[in-house]
């Protein structure tokens, strides 16, 4: 046990804590403004596993891993322009809406895989993996330095996002207008703007946001592509929005707590600690549970949430 | 008289004729193949698999023509039953279901007894007659990457990040092991499970963790290679040659082929069919050895010449018999 308690080990933990909490916060701050406006998307994981293979693609077919980024974030947004046409101007009920489009990028990156890149045996399709970017200065700082300030730059954007977005929820007019969206649309509508297009807007960024985080699964994490890649990363992002009760910095917390756990049980695992690792495992969906259930009372969902609005209902 | 000879000869001839005509009538001359692949021809476990099938096509055993790698991938449970029912009504002579799908065979067999199904690996039932129940064990390889690991690591710590803890996963990762173990005395062990079969970003995350424990010769069941490649550690690699992906960082890398399996499944299903006989499928796992061609392992160029001689060495013994690897499946906790 005492090993597990180094310094190395602890770092090491929390520093993975980060890298595998960066797609989950992209992902949730993605689908956080599109709840927000009104609209739930349930089709990150889709959209995430969009992104991740168009980040592979083209970043094997151009060698261009910054082109790879661009493609998922363009691919993931095209996935959410049907679900924003279907949801919001066509009024579809929203969960099936999402639930499609999942089983449509789960069949269109496999066909595309098996079709664009031949891959029998031991030839498989690789590509140069996004670098580490080291921060000057600030990666010099002992301890944080490593945990913080030594991944590759999504890392970066994904901490960002957070206060980011906090900012234009909470300080910008344009943020309080989607705000209003998810609370009563009919105010905006009323007041002469379009919510329409508000909420298109919205939704579109989720997309590139959930494109974003695929991109982070694929040329992030790994050198290769496999079909399915995602693993449910983008349900778990829905569920982080929910354990976040809609705000930014508890979306943070929420994310870091299931990376974290994740990071844990790896640890426990490799240092071998005498412990059943599988309950380790469920943990962070039982934390998940719990945490939904402890924000029941409290919750802030928008109250226009998946509620498709017209103006004569 | 002479007519009366020609007479008899010509009876005989035409028995004879008849006769022989009758057996090749009996005998297949055409196999029409199906599968069902776990994830599909990208993984190694699916590729190799297609590599034996087009490999049997290649070589027409007994003269048949095979036909061309006909699957699907990704199903599970009842839509796997529904795809191996289909198979079996258009007439496909062998349905091979690659991995534990046993009890979607279950619930079919008795329906297609003309159909040979074909299960692979754990997590199966050996239901006998039309299911055959094909395995494969890699511990010889595994042993060969071991005496790699065990003579190159600097710090005796050996790694291993796994799919899943299955009993054709135990026995590779004791044989690495037992391989380390029979060069260096000092190892110590590091198992990792990232219970999914395919995850590159959480293999990766979990061969971090153990580099962190301190491992400086990684086997990634799970194949994800790039971080050793980031701390400058080395790995090997399992299933198929991986070698060439990252020449620098993966020093040895276990094979597995399933030619054997195929050509003795193929073997089975034409005596079946040429004596008429009912199939007699297997109840217990069926398995080939590194002898029979089943498992092989590559190794890096760039290692020492001691080492390179000592897997020669202990591959030699291992094909000749001299050497044999024990198959334990016994649970290995990290040290």
């Amino acid at each position: 046990m005492s090993e597990f308690f180094t310094e190395t080990i602890v770092i090491s933990i929390l520093a993975a804590m980060v890298r595998i909490g960066a797609p989950l916060i992209l992902a949730a701050i993605g689908e956080l403004i599109a709840e927000r406006a009104g609209v739930i998307n349930l089709g990150v994981e889709g959209m995430m596993l969009m992104g991740c293979f168009l980040g592979f693609f083209v970043t094997f077919e151009t060698g261009s891993i910054l082109a790879g980024i661009g493609a998922a974030m363009v691919g993931a947004m095209l996935m959410s322009l049907i679900m924003a046409f279907m949801a919001i101007t066509l009024r579809l009920e929203q969960f099936v809406t999402g639930l499609a489009l999942n089983l449509l990028a789960s069949g269109l990156t496999l066909f595309w895989f098996r079709s664009l890149l031949k891959t029998i045996g031991s030839t498989q399709p690789n590509i140069d993996l996004l670098e580490k970017a080291p921060i000057p200065f600030l990666s010099d700082i002992p301890y944080l330095g490593i945990i913080v300030f030594s991944h590759n730059w999504l890392v970066y954007l994904a901490i960002l996002s957070v206060p980011i977005c906090s900012f234009f929820l909470y300080k910008t007019k344009y943020g309080l207008e989607l705000r209003c969206l998810g609370e009563n649309p009919r105010a905006i509508d009323m007041k002469g703007l379009s919510v329409a297009k508000r909420q298109y807007l919205a939704v579109l960024f989720g997309g590139m946001m959930a494109g974003l985080a695929g991109a982070f699964i694929s040329v992030g994490s790994s050198i290769r592509f496999v079909p399915e890649m995602t693993a449910g990363r983008g349900w778990l992002a829905i569920v982080i929005v929910i354990a976040g009760n809609w705000q930014p910095k508890w979306i943070l917390v929420a994310a870091l707590v299931f990376a974290f756990l994740e990071a844990f049980q790896m640890h426990v695992q490799a240092v071998g600690i005498n412990f059943p690792y599988q309950i380790l495992l469920a943990l962070p969906y039982v934390v998940a549970v719990i945490a939904l259930m402890h924000r029941r009372a409290r919750s802030r969902a928008p109250a226009s949430l998946g509620v498709a609005y017209s103006r004569g209902s | 008289m002479n007519s009366v000879v020609r007479l008899i000869l010509g009876v005989v001839f035409s028995a004879i004729f008849l006769a022989s005509g009758s057996v090749s009538a009996g005998a297949p001359t055409t196999l029409k193949m199906a599968a069902i692949l776990t994830v599909g021809g990208e993984e190694p476990w699916d590729g190799t698999f297609l590599a034996a099938w087009e490999n049997a096509r290649k070589n027409n055993p007994h003269g048949l023509e095979i036909n061309e790698p006909e699957f699907t991938a990704g199903l599970w449970g009842d839509e796997a039953e529904a795809a191996a029912r289909v198979y079996a009504k258009k007439g496909y002579d062998i349905v091979w279901l690659h991995s534990s799908y046993s009890d979607q065979v279950k619930k079919i067999q008795n329906k297609f007894p003309e159909t040979l199904f074909v299960v692979s690996g754990s997590g199966n039932e050996g239901l006998g007659k039309n299911q055959y129940w094909m395995y494969h064990r890699d511990h010889e390889g595994a042993y060969l990457q071991g005496i790699v690991a065990g003579m190159t690591t600097k710090s005796n710590i050996l790694g291993i990040v796994g799919t899943f803890p299955a009993d054709d996963v135990w026995d590779l990762i004791n044989g690495f092991f037992l391989g380390a173990q029979s060069v260096n005395s000092n190892i110590k062990k590091k198992v990792t499970f990232i219970e999914s079969w395919w995850d590159p970003p959480k293999a990766r995350e979990s061969s971090n963790a153990q580099i962190a424990a301190g491992a400086d010769n990684i086997l990634m069941v799970a194949t994800a290679f790039e971080a050793c490649r980031e701390h400058g550690i080395k790995c090997h690699g399992a299933y198929t040659n991986w070698i060439p992906t990252a020449p620098d960082v993966i020093n040895s890398s276990f094979m597995i082929s399933w030619i054997p399996h195929v050509d003795w499944v193929i073997d089975e299903w034409y005596q079946a069919k040429t004596n008429a006989t009912p199939f007699a499928g297997n109840t217990e796992k069926r398995w080939f050895l590194m002898k029979d061609g089943a498992i092989d392992v590559a190794i890096s160029d760039n290692l020492p010449d001691d080492v390179k001689a000592k897997v020669a060495e202990a591959k030699s013994k291992i094909l000749s018999g001299e050497l044999v690897i024990p198959i334990i499946t016994s649970p290995v906790e990290s040290d």
